[in-house]
């Protein structure tokens, strides 16, 4: 039971791993986004 | 502007809602493996104990294991369409695909080794088969690192897409090490080695489990691409801003 227990686990550690890692990109390029809105405004003035 | 036009069109779209779909089939398709894998499939008649249990892992190794082969299926396409277009929208699906393909390489490693400790009595042992599928990872991974360390784009995709054509020759020795060389590894699909131990016919249920793990893999694989497919775009779309600006 316990190797299909750690097998199992294992597997959606995996892939929650990797779509926390996209959420996390995608909330930064966000904030990179708004960022660079700021610039293209400061620019424009 | 064009940034913000694409954030805004990343939002609406006939294309997200089939996304959308994609998201709600990629779930059901993975509860329904969690019930067949666990539930539905009969327990192995010919196994005991952990063995046994332990059995019921095929079905996540086998469902990494198409999901890592249609993710790197999708890196050939990526990478050969980009050599002949150079289209860089082509190079993001390369990365996008063989990070997916790796993570689910991983996921074959690893669920590979929690069933080969009640099976072969070790978690890990250097047959031809387990050598050859983590040299395919090690490849992959060798590829995300190598792209970080190239900066202009054209260039990077060019010797990524160039790197990447020839990682996939990996995956055709890997399909045929337990074929060609001893091996202790199951031969599942057609094997005709009488040294690999463990091909098997598998019941109605087992089947039936396997085609349920192939499709949710098949399934998440896809959504996860997608969706790094069009962060990557859009990270792109930002560095030309940036560029434009500075």
């Amino acid at each position: 039971m316990f190797y299909l227990a750690a097998a199992f686990i294992t597997v959606w550690v995996l892939i929650t791993a990797y779509v926390l890692y996209l959420s996390n990109r995608q909330r930064q390029l966000e904030q990179e986004l708004e960022t660079l809105q700021e610039l293209m405004q400061k620019k424009k003035r | 502007m064009s940034t913000l036009a694409v954030a805004r069109t990343n939002r609406m779209g006939i294309g997200n809602i089939l996304l959308m779909l994609l998201n709600v089939a990629t779930v059901v398709a993975m509860g329904l493996l969690m019930w067949a894998a666990l539930v539905y499939a009969r327990p192995a008649s010919n196994l005991a104990g952990d063995e046994q249990t332990a059995q019921r892992i095929f079905y996540l190794h086998m469902g990494c294991n198409i999901g890592a082969l249609v993710a790197y299926f999708a890196s050939l396409t990526g990478s050969l369409a980009y050599l002949l277009t150079r289209k860089l929208g082509w190079d993001r699906l390369t990365l996008a695909s063989i990070e997916v393909g790796t993570l689910c390489g991983i996921g074959t490693l690893v669920t590979g080794m929690f069933w080969a400790k009640p099976t072969w009595n070790t978690y890990w042992t250097w047959d031809p088969r387990v050598t050859t599928a983590t040299i395919t990872v090690l490849l992959y991974i060798a590829y995300i690192l190598f792209r970080n360390g190239i900066d202009n784009r054209q260039t990077r995709a060019r010797f990524s897409s160039i790197y990447a054509l020839f990682a996939f020759l990996s995956l055709p020795i890997t399909f045929y090490s337990a074929r060609w060389f001893r091996s202790i590894h199951p031969v599942v699909f057609s094997g005709s080695n009488p040294d690999a131990q463990g091909g098997f016919d598998i019941g109605p249920s087992m089947g039936q489990t396997v085609g349920i793990a192939s499709l949710a893999f098949t399934l998440l694989c896809a959504t996860l691409m997608i969706y790094r497919w069009r962060q990557l775009g859009l990270e792109d779309q930002m560095a030309e801003l940036r560029e434009e600006i500075e």
